[in-house]
């Protein structure tokens, strides 16, 4: 384990900053939530954000919070899935175009995780009197693992995340196919 | 007083249901926020170079199922398969020393040890290794190949010589005396054995090959050659069994299996084994031999003599034998 600057780390990660705000802002669009501000990357911190309106049903709050997670891990996924096999199984280096595609896939993949911000704004949301139950009792471990996650960055836990998905998937894909 | 107009553009005719207080058109507008026109740009390139590594990948897809299907076959000790499904993914990735040295020890495994010297004397020899535990998969194999394939040059001159069998053994004991983990020398000893009918000592010179390395195939299947010559089948069998626990597509243990069963005559279940060694090797010489038998005592003349003009065609050595045991002059199946 060796420590680099987080800021660094999101410089060479930054296709996945952008693709965490787009996330965001693709989950706004599908729950007609109004955007009002979005910056995709900057070179401070946060490294991108989405003001958004307090959308009207608890649920999408949870979902807009959580989008990065699933269009950040599903993208990265298919975006290294050519390389996965090629680089990490049969060590193939033959095509440098599988490099691009696995540094674009891990890093998107790295930052599926929703930020801290978006743990509190759930947090927030899951405090409100009206938040039905079942939001709750999904919600309030989601806010935990966010928050775990964030903590787990300092051991490169999302970097480990990201070969998994970037590694496992492949893997599951074929052997549905088989 | 609260403000019931458009937070944006002041609009008194808000859509109600939100909690921002925005018109229809506003509402729209930051809801639909357009994406730049540089991030559009950034996905379209994104886009291309995926389009081209999925129509180039389209070209690896069936390589990497042929390899998930091999991993799985050797799961399963199908080491027939493994080596098929090996030599597809190693025509598209040649320089994977993961392939190549699965594809090895697929092919030791299988008993095709002519193939598999030539992959490691061409690929695999100067290799090194940073996985551990494919590096003592590979050492087992090639153990496996070492014993099963190299003689070095006084056992071969012993081997080829034209002494008599009595002074081969000699010089076999003589040589395991001073070279007792020699595999290949036991086997030797025990074929001299059994050509002069001395099944005892042709059977202890087996049972020492088979306890040097128990993963060889070949000590096991000459044994239980030995075996049913003696006509004690059911150690036949459990020989056979053991080399098929090792490779559950050893077509050398089908075939052994099969004139075990002519000898018993089971012909249908001989007719059975080598139907399942032909579909797993169509093209083995030995295989064919043995399916022409069992097509033979099963009165399969058509598709026997089918069979038999292949190997004709072939000039396969043991063509007279076929011939012979055909025309009823061999006793060994009678």
């Amino acid at each position: 384990m060796f420590f680099i600057p987080g800021i660094l780390i999101t410089f060479v990660t930054f296709p996945g900053v952008i693709v965490h705000e787009l996330a965001h802002q693709l989950f706004c669009r599908i729950f007609k939530v109004a955007v009002f501000e979005v910056k995709y990357f900057q070179f401070s911190n946060p490294a991108g954000y989405v003001i958004h309106e307090k959308p009207s049903k608890q649920y999408q709050h949870l979902l807009i919070a959580v989008g990065p997670f699933i269009l950040n891990s599903i993208l990265g996924a298919l975006i290294a899935l050519p390389a996965a096999y090629d680089i990490m199984t049969f060590s193939d280096t033959s095509n440098m175009l599988n490099y691009i595609l696995a540094w674009l896939g891990v890093s998107i993949a790295m930052h599926s995780f929703p930020s801290t911000v978006d743990a509190k704004s759930i947090w927030d949301m899951l405090k409100e009197s009206d938040t039905p139950l079942y939001l709750k009792i999904v919600g309030y471990p989601i806010v935990s693992l966010i928050y775990l996650g964030a903590l787990g960055s300092v051991i490169w836990i999302d970097f480990i995340y990201a070969i998994f998905i970037c590694t496992i998937f492949p893997k599951l894909m074929f052997s549905l196919i088989i | 007083m609260y403000d019931y107009s458009c937070k944006n553009c002041g609009d008194p005719n808000i859509e109600e249901g939100y909690e921002t207080n925005l018109c229809n058109s506003c509402r729209e507008k930051l809801v639909k926020r357009p994406i730049p026109i540089w991030l559009k740009g950034l996905g379209i390139l994104i886009l291309v170079i995926m389009i081209y590594s999925v129509l180039s990948f389209k070209g690896n897809i069936g390589a990497i199922v042929s390899y998930e299907r091999a991993l799985d076959a050797e799961k399963e000790n199908r080491y027939n398969t493994a080596e098929l499904n090996y030599e597809k993914t190693f025509e598209k990735y040649q320089d994977s020393n993961l392939v190549i040295t699965r594809l090895f020890i697929a092919k030791v495994y299988n008993e095709n040890y002519e193939d598999a010297i030539d992959l490691y004397d061409k690929y695999l020899a100067e290799k090194e290794y940073t996985n551990d535990s494919l590096f003592k998969e590979l050492e087992d194999a090639y153990e496996i190949l070492f014993d099963a394939y190299f003689l070095g040059d006084e056992l071969y001159d012993l081997a080829t010589s034209d002494l008599t069998s009595e002074d081969k053994i000699e010089k076999y004991i003589k040589y395991i005396d001073e070279n007792p983990d020699v595999y290949l020398a036991n086997i030797y000893l025990g074929n001299t054995y059994s050509d002069l009918g001395d099944y005892e000592n042709s059977k202890n010179s087996y049972r020492k090959a088979i306890k040097l390395n128990p993963k060889n195939p070949t000590g096991k299947l000459n044994l239980a050659s030995i075996y049913i010559d003696i006509e004690d089948y059911e150690n036949a069998k459990n020989m056979c069994d053991s080399v098929l626990k090792l490779n559950n597509e050893s077509v050398n243990a089908y075939c052994m299996l099969s004139s075990m069963y002519i000898r018993k005559k089971d012909y249908k279940k001989s007719l059975e084994l080598m139907q399942k060694a032909y579909s797993l090797q169509n093209e083995n010489l030995y295989v064919l031999d043995n399916l022409v038998l069992s097509y033979h005592f099963n009165d399969m003349e058509k598709e026997r003599d089918e069979v038999f003009a292949i190997l004709k065609e072939k000039d396969y050595e043991y063509v007279q034998y076929i011939q012979d045991v055909i025309d009823g002059k061999d006793d060994y199946y009678k």
